[in-house]
């Protein structure tokens, strides 16, 4: 533990982002007649009480399926969609209670990549120019300096330091991206949401993303929430790795120990899927889940899990799980983690292991 | 703003489009027409020349039965004959009821026209695109109160708006000298040009909506760009994000409805000028309101060549318009790429 | 014609169909685009042909160009795609236009009426986007009881594609919006819909048969995409990036189905993906796709474990092995070149971003055979001879074009 005199240094153990019970709810925008005619408005539990930690200097993995609320966790961690409720710490200070000038700061310390190269580039800005936009709002240096940085943080990204003033159509998707990461470094940030920076890129290209991602968390020591749904980058780039469902987290851990022996039936049912890039032992079959992912608008009872689930049992219907420590800095949400548990005592959902579909129309 | 891109691609539609090159002929044309009528009119437009009343344009020419009264022997004899009115050669498109010179006039009318479309184009933009812009980068009740507000005012006759705007304020018109005139050229043209600022602030008032629709449907695609969500995340505020990314890609739209509306805004100056409520009266909807009454016995130039004149104008600003359309849609542009 | 791997150059008894020097390009304003050139394969009995590549590769215009569907300003150039079917082999033999040997035709010779007719009964396709796949006003089960109908007319008349769309012009469409229930598709029709729906897992088939495609998840329409094509009794399907949108659970599911309906009809595959797990996962034999060409082909086991193209390395070497964590990636520099025909110029097309180019890459490389006994061919020089460093091309030989 550290002591006193460290101050307000950041101290080893301390997480620099800490969320807990986060909850992101979206109500149906009701128009005017129906808010008049008393309409009440159904929610979507994008995110649904959700906490982890980001430890200085980690890559944090926040992996999932298409709708199970990850980019959602990542917008709402740096302010850009408000939270319904939780709370969210970014090196100590409570995020949600900044006063608009603490958040303008915080905007310097924190910043974000977006997946699609396209839209994430203003097509009417030259590249100097969306590099530099951070350092224009905050006031930071005059133009000429300002000038000069782009050059160089173009350079930093592996772009030529000569295409300042091209416009992005004349760039490539990879090439797009270095800007969009560009523009994240320049106001020198410590934390960086990774929002599936590499997921709309070609293989190739995904691998010269991946690598400068590598190197820049090493030069400017950055800290990294990296959200992804493919297991196989998670696997590379992150330390730990958080699986979300539904928008609530199944597990969480350490990557190596997730990825070798997964606690939660989801995490290794995830793995299962994904197709090996190996001659060797094929399998007549993949073995995956049945059905499609409930809507987070109505989802089940229980643990939300236990309509695709392999192992659920009439347990998982009744209540749903808490998190369980399995391992050291690792928890699991599945009764199965507890020995003691009455699960094992209750009867198998029969269905679940045999048809196909069925389960998922709840 | 206006980049490479979009200035080549403007070349290669105008290349391609023969209905390019005739929109902008005519809006060139009815522009420099404006800019020099002193110098383009043959006439003072408001000269009247009672004597050469209702002659025709140049190639037709019209009998009419003149009825002349004349003291025989102590009486009075009605004598009616039917004469040949022949064109003049001083006017080539004629003259009205009163002999003012056709051509002159509509020289004169097209600045009345041009005027009032592009100013009321402007001050539409003007009041529609902040307020389109906010509603739909702030959505909610911002956007529901303003967008039921556009809605009621378009759901209200434009014609009837202006009329009930005009009889409220009166009609207010503002003389603009002529600067040709005044610095000694074409002295004996008129000296100041009426600009009648009721109409422009009520055609403008009418057609806001136009603006705030298109404007507001541009503002919610574009609030969910990313680069959207990253000038927040690097602390920039809405005014900034509005000015700085929202309204340069909202651009295009607004400009292609701009000429749309110009064109628009003419006929409905017309329409006002027709009715009597525009305070001018060297206007083409002037003259067709005056020019009406004649076409049933015969005189069918004074009304029809300021409508022609209307006629022309909006095709050429509207062909103008969709060439723009054409080479600043980006969907165009992405033609090539099909590979 | 370059039959490169093969020992002889004729057609195999098991070709159903074989691809020779085919070659699409589009004519645009920026100039001509070769998207597909020069590119054979064979598709074999009861098999899926692999054909990866990653974006701008041609392998998507290679679809189009086996089933005709390239569109203006596309055009296939060049080539041959010699089709296994016994009837018509019979029927165009004494036509001297019609290329014929043995039991093969050449698609590209026949009328292209006939070859319209063929998409359905010998050739499907599914594609990665089913969303727009379906016309979202009319229900799942209407749109496949239509192909079903589409089928049975065809075989009742089986030369004419009249028959087969007749009663289903404008005016028949005009006429349904007004009377309503006046179908095209027969009740017949439907029932097979509604099996077709049961084979390829999808729950409650005889509900969901009268829903609308937004009713549908993307893998539930993914499904109803493969029902639909299988409507015809396919000898081919061609799949199109059929999982790319997917999640990699729902991904595996529809995999699984691929691969079963393959078994049970005995069909062969054609799937073209950018994913390598996939192709490693799925396929016996794999192309790899570069600029428009066939870059290296061959059994998955000669292509992925005793590569020889750097193309093909640099490609498996980019991805992030799940099993093995964290050693460095070895991507391939560079971008993906953009295919007009005036910056292509007469070299290997990979050459700006192999790392073992050489002075003799400066000269188009032809297909070589690497091992004839897999079919393994390469279009590289490094098939033929180890890589010499004394030959190496200069770093700079290529100036700023790489990036």
């Amino acid at each position: 533990m550290s002591d006193a005199s460290e101050g307000a240094g950041v101290s080893g153990s301390d997480p620099l982002l800490s969320v807990e019970g986060l909850r992101k709810y979206y109500a149906d925008d009701l128009s005017l007649i129906d808010r008049v005619l008393g309409a009440e408005a159904e929610s979507v539990k994008a995110v649904d009480g959700v906490s982890f930690d980001v430890a200085e200097g980690e890559t944090l993995g926040l992996v999932g399926e298409s709708g199970c609320g990850k980019s959602t966790t990542g917008e709402t961690v740096l302010r850009l969609r408000e939270a319904t409720e939780g709370r969210i710490a970014f090196d100590g200070e409570d995020l949600l209670e900044m006063t608009d000038a603490e958040l303008t700061e915080f905007r310097k310390r924190a910043q974000i990549v977006f997946q699609d190269p396209f839209s994430s580039l203003d097509p009417r800005m030259t590249a100097g120019d969306i590099v530099t936009e951070g350092l224009r709002i905050h006031g930071i240096s005059d133009r000429a300096e300002r000038r000069e940085t782009a050059r160089d943080l173009l350079d930093r990204v592996g772009l030529s330091a000569d295409q300042i003033d091209r416009y992005p159509h004349e760039f490539s998707g990879g090439q797009r991206q270095r800007i969009g990461i560009a523009r994240a470094l320049a106001v020198d940030p410590e934390f960086i949401v990774l929002d599936e920076p590499v997921s709309a890129l070609d293989v190739s290209v995904q691998a010269q993303i991946l690598n400068l991602l590598d190197d820049l968390q090493e030069e400017f020591g950055l800290t990294y929430l990296f959200i992804a749904h493919n297991l196989s980058v998670v696997r590379h780039i992150c330390d730990r790795v958080a699986v979300m469902y539904l928008g609530e987290i199944v597990e969480t851990g350490p990557v190596d120990e997730i990825f070798a022996d997964p606690a939660h039936p989801y995490t290794e049912a995830l793995l299962s899927s994904v197709p090996r890039v190996t001659t060797e032992d094929r399998e007549a079959e993949f073995a995956t889940l049945h059905g499609d992912v409930p809507s987070p608008r109505n989802p089940p009872a229980g643990c939300r899990f236990h309509t695709r689930c392999p192992e659920a049992r009439a347990a998982c219907r009744e209540s749903s799980p808490p998190a369980y420590d399995v391992g050291e800095r690792r928890s699991a949400t599945c009764f199965r983690a507890d020995a003691g548990h009455s699960y094992w005592e209750s009867e198998p959902i029969e269905e679940n292991a045999r048809s196909a579909g069925e389960g998922a129309d709840d | 703003m206006v980049s490479a891109r979009v200035i080549r691609n403007l070349k290669k539609e105008f290349r391609n489009s023969a209905l390019a090159k005739i929109g902008l002929l005519l809006v060139v044309g009815i522009l420099f027409t404006a800019a020099f009528a002193p110098f383009i009119a043959p006439h003072d437009p408001t000269e009247q020349q009672l004597d050469q009343s209702e002659l025709p344009p140049l190639g037709f020419s019209e009998t009419t039965e003149r009825t002349t009264s004349q003291m025989v022997d102590g009486e009075i004899q009605t004598v009616t004959e039917t004469v040949e009115i022949t064109p003049d050669a001083a006017h080539p498109l004629g003259t009205d009821s009163l002999g003012r010179d056709m051509l002159s006039r509509i020289v004169y009318g097209a600045r009345t026209s041009l005027v009032v479309g592009v100013l009321g184009t402007l001050l539409a933009a003007f009041v529609g695109v902040p307020v389109g812009l906010f509603a739909g980068y702030h959505r909610g009740n911002v956007d529901d109160l303003l967008m039921r507000i556009a809605d009621v005012s378009l759901a209200f006759p434009s014609l009837v708006l202006a009329v009930a705007l005009i009889g409220l304020w009166g009609r207010a018109a503002v003389n603009v000298p002529d600067p040709f005139v005044v610095a000694g050229f074409a002295s004996d043209m008129p000296e100041s040009f009426v600009l009648p600022i009721t109409v422009v602030i009520v055609v403008g008032l009418v057609n806001w909506v136009w603006f705030a629709r298109v404007a507001r449907g541009e503002a919610l695609s574009l609030r969910g760009q990313e680069y959207v969500k990253a000038s927040r995340a690097l602390g920039a505020d809405d005014t900034s994000i509005i000015w700085n990314h929202v309204l340069p890609n909202a651009i295009t739209p607004i400009i292609v409805l701009a000429t749309v509306q110009v064109a628009a805004i003419i006929l409905l100056e017309s329409s006002l000028s027709f009715l009597g409520f525009s305070g001018t009266t060297l206007s083409w909807g002037f003259d067709i309101a005056q020019g009406r009454d004649y076409i049933s016995s015969g005189q069918w130039w004074i009304a029809s060549l300021p409508g022609l004149a209307i006629m022309f104008s909006v095709i050429g600003i509207n062909l103008l318009g969709d060439w723009l359309r054409d080479s600043l849609d980006p969907g165009i542009e992405g033609e090539g790429g099909a590979a | 014609m370059s039959r490169g791997v093969r020992a002889d150059s004729a057609l195999r008894s098991d070709d159903v169909l074989s691809v020779s020097d085919l070659s699409t390009r589009f004519f645009t304003e920026e100039g001509q685009i070769n998207a597909v050139e020069s590119v054979s394969f064979d598709l074999r009995d009861n098999e899926i042909l692999g054909i990866v590549g990653e974006s701008g590769s041609g392998k998507s215009v290679t679809a189009l160009s086996l089933i005709d569907l390239v569109e203006s300003p596309g055009r296939i150039t060049e080539g041959e795609v010699w089709y296994r079917n016994p009837g018509l082999a019979e029927e165009f033999r004494a036509a001297d236009a019609v290329g014929v040997d043995g039991d093969h035709v050449d698609l590209r010779t026949v009328p292209p009426r006939l070859r319209r007719s063929l998409r359905g009964p010998s050739f499907s396709t599914i594609f990665q986007d089913p969303m727009s796949s379906f016309n979202p006003s009319i229900t799942v089960g209407e749109q496949i009881a239509e192909a079903v109908e589409v089928q049975r007319r065809a075989k009742a008349n089986p030369r004419s594609t009249r028959s087969r769309t007749q009663g289903y012009g404008l005016g028949q469409y005009l006429l349904d919006g007004i009377v309503p229930g006046r179908g095209y598709a027969s009740e017949e029709s439907t029932e097979r819909a509604i099996e077709l729906l049961e084979q390829v897992g999808i729950p409650d088939p005889a509900e969901r048969v009268d829903e609308y495609p937004g009713e549908f998840s993307g893998g539930m329409l993914q499904r109803a995409m493969i029902a639909q094509a299988l409507a015809g009794e396919p000898d081919v399907l061609i799949a199109d990036e059929p999982t790319t949108a997917l999640d990699v659970t729902i991904q595996a599911q529809i995999l699984n189905l691929l691969r079963e309906v393959q078994e049970e009809r005995g069909m062969s595959i054609v799937l073209i993906t950018h994913d390598l797990g996939v192709i490693a996962e799925m396929c016996d034999r794999v192309c790899v796709m570069y600029a428009g060409e066939v870059v290296e082909r061959g059994t998955l086991d000669a292509v992925f474990d005793d590569s020889v193209h750097p193309y093909t390395e640099g490609l498996l070497g980019s991805i992030p092995d799940l099993e093995d964590p964290r050693p460095r990636l070895q991507p391939i520099e560079g971008n993906v070149p953009g295919l007009v025909d005036a910056d292509m110029g007469d070299r290997c097309y990979f050459a700006d971003r192999c790392p073992k180019a050489m002075e003799s890459c400066l000269e188009k490389p032809t297909e070589r055979v690497v091992d004839a006994d897999a079919e393994h061919g390469a279009k590289c020089v490094l098939a033929d001879r180890p890589y010499d460093p004394s030959e190496a091309l200069p770093e700079d030989h290529f100036g700023g074009e790489a990036e």
